[in-house]
């Protein structure tokens, strides 16, 4: 079940990088594709009711295996999640700074203002 | 010996936020530091030409620690790149003198190097993900770096595609690590080759190849992922548009996805043949939409497509002869994929320099068209004219198609090589101004030097296709290549 929520959110995000004429709509469209495979990556390593991958006394090495989560997708999605972040980052920062310059985040607008200033 | 490969990573990481604490009062310093970094980056990466193996860091083995690995693919890769990035820092110190902050340059300029270099040597597929990542954000800010409305607007359609595309790569990393339990490259590879389920359709094995070659088809910018690159080659600083096609394309589009392909998932004759058509897709389309393209930088940057497109298709037909079992034409097609891509990495950014230099002679105006003389050599041997290197790799990519029997290949190859060559040749005179017009002096030494000295390292690689140095350059590259589908007599496979 949560397998396919993970793909309908996954679709919604391409639809909207498909579809959305503005800058912070687009962004926000990336966001929640992006979002929708670290939701994918830890469930791959989910196990129900599974312990937490910590090996203690009363989880011994021997057994961590076989009752706690996956820990190695968590350590993916910590690095895509810091990766994400940053791009995020990146982007805000340019699209305030085109929304500085041109005074609109709709790309339509924008293309036809650098066109113009081409001709 | 293998004690260099975190180096490599390291060093540039390490200069990047020493460069990235140094005050403006250094900016002088900072040149220089910003040479020698990568001075000292491509003697190592020389030093390693050759060599193959394995460093497990930390000391943790393969499947729990993290590997880096070179053989003589990515070893001839690596010291290209490198020569590369040392060229174009050598120029950026004084073109770059236009822009507010240079130091601010030269520390995303250690990033990518970090980024491009440690996707040649990660050796499982999440490590490159994320160095791909790292040179796809510095090439993001890179490609936007002189703040005008069209470079920002560029920039961030460059960043929302490369950021979807890195989702979907990640997305099939994910399946990968799901159906398999590991992302160590070998371990996957020979967990892959046990399920033998390669090239059945809609398995998970299908699903993660097809969303991670679109993740780094985007990445080299082939036909239906390209939109973002004319725009980023046109408006971007020379620099950054000669960095980003000749270091980043080729190493986290290209490379990526050929290694992916090639040692991950191995080739089936399918696969060859799909990767084929879609270079050949890229190769012709790249072509036509560059004989209607208005100015220089942009005509430029849809040859280079089309280039890239060419090269896709010499490994994808090189893997369908090996996956066949024609080692002898397989060995001829890579290394003549692999001269192709290694020249591609100092003519399309020759070019883009060039255009750089007319700016520097005629102010800002980023479709200033440079003169005849040198960027005749990038144009040429992206032409595919005798005496430059991309003769001689279209050919052999061409000739190991009609030896083998691949007739249709070979013609739709030799179709758009002469369509490209005409072509060219015919736009060369409506976008290159005559010589002589200005006084050539008026460029300044540090920008007219690395352009020449690239100029007669493109002349010296096409020395590579002579059959003794093909022998021990090119073809021991091919093999390494061609190991992923021999992993037990990958020894003897260019004989």
């Amino acid at each position: 079940m949560l397998y396919y929520l993970t793909c309908l959110l996954f679709l919604i995000g391409v639809f909207g990088l498909l579809t959305q004429r503005n800058i912070v709509k687009l962004i926000i469209s990336v966001l929640i594709i992006e979002n929708a495979v670290n939701l994918f990556l830890v469930l791959s390593g989910y196990r129900e009711g599974g312990a937490a991958p910590i090996i203690t006394s009363v989880t011994s090495q021997s057994r961590i295996s076989v009752v706690s989560v996956d820990p190695f997708p968590q350590a993916m999605v910590m690095t895509s999640i810091v990766i994400g972040l940053s791009v995020l980052a990146l982007m805000t920062a340019i699209a305030l700074r085109i929304y500085h310059i041109y005074g609109t985040y709709n790309i339509d607008e924008i293309a036809a203002k650098i066109r113009e200033k081409k001709e | 010996m293998s004690g260099l490969l975190p180096l490599m990573i390291a060093l540039p990481l390490g200069a990047g936020f020493i460069l990235a604490l140094t005050p403006g009062k250094l900016t002088k310093a900072a040149d220089v530091f910003a040479l020698l970094v990568p001075a000292g980056l491509l003697v190592m990466a020389a030093s390693l030409y050759g060599f193959s193996g394995s460093y497990y860091v930390g000391g943790w083995a393969p499947p729990v620690g993290i590997t880096l690995s070179i053989d003589r693919f990515s070893g001839i890769l690596l010291t290209g790149v490198s020569l590369l990035i040392f060229l174009t820092a050598l120029y950026s110190a004084r073109f770059m003198t236009r822009y507010t902050s240079r130091i601010k340059y030269y520390v995303i300029l250690m990033m990518m190097t970090a980024g491009v270099n440690g996707t040649l040597l990660a050796g499982d597929i999440f490590n490159r993900f994320v160095y791909v990542e790292l040179a796809a954000i510095s090439s993001y800010i890179l490609a936007g770096f002189g703040c005008s409305g069209r470079e920002l607007a560029a920039a961030l359609k460059f960043a929302v595609l490369g950021a979807a595309a890195s989702a979907v790569t990640l997305l099939g990393i994910a399946v990968l690590y799901a159906s398999y339990g590991t992302v160590d490259i070998t371990s996957l590879s020979a967990a892959i080759q046990a399920g033998g389920g390669s090239g059945v359709f809609f398995s998970p094995l299908f699903l993660a190849g097809v969303l991670m070659s679109a993740g780094f088809a985007l990445k080299s910018a082939l036909i239906p992922f390209h939109i973002w690159q004319p725009d980023a080659m046109e408006y971007s600083p020379a620099p950054s548009a000669a960095l980003i096609s000749g270091a980043v394309v080729t190493t986290t589009g290209i490379y990526a996805m050929v290694r992916t392909l090639f040692s991950v998932f191995g080739v089936t004759p399918q696969t060859g043949a799909a990767v084929a058509a879609l270079g050949l897709i890229s190769a012709a389309a790249g072509d036509l939409a560059a004989s209607s393209a208005g100015s220089y930088r942009r005509t430029a940057a849809y040859y280079s497509i089309s280039q890239t497109g060419f090269i896709i298709f010499g490994f994808g037909i090189g893997g369908r002869l090996g996956a066949e079992g024609n080692l002898a034409a397989a060995s001829l097609v890579l290394s003549g994929g692999i001269l192709h891509l290694i020249s591609s990495i100092f003519f399309t950014p020759l070019i883009f320099l060039k255009a750089g230099s007319a700016e520097e002679l005629r102010g800002t105006e980023s479709s200033a068209a440079p003169s005849k003389g040198i960027s005749t050599i990038g144009l040429f041997s992206m032409a595919g004219v005798p005496p430059f290197p991309g003769f001689f790799s279209k050919a052999m990519i061409i000739a190991g198609c009609y030896f083998s029997g691949y007739y249709l290949a070979a013609a739709a190859a030799g179709a758009v090589s002469v369509r490209t060559l005409v072509s060219l040749l015919r736009k060369r005179a409506a976008l290159l101004r005559p010589e002589g017009k200005e006084p050539a002096a008026a460029i300044p030494l540090l920008v007219k030097l690395p352009v020449a000295l690239m100029a007669l390292v493109i002349i010296g690689l096409s020395l590579l296709a002579a059959p003794r140095l093909r022998g021990r350059v090119l073809d021991p590259a091919g093999e390494g290549v061609i190991e992923a589908f021999l992993p037990e007599t990958g020894e003897g496979a260019a004989q």
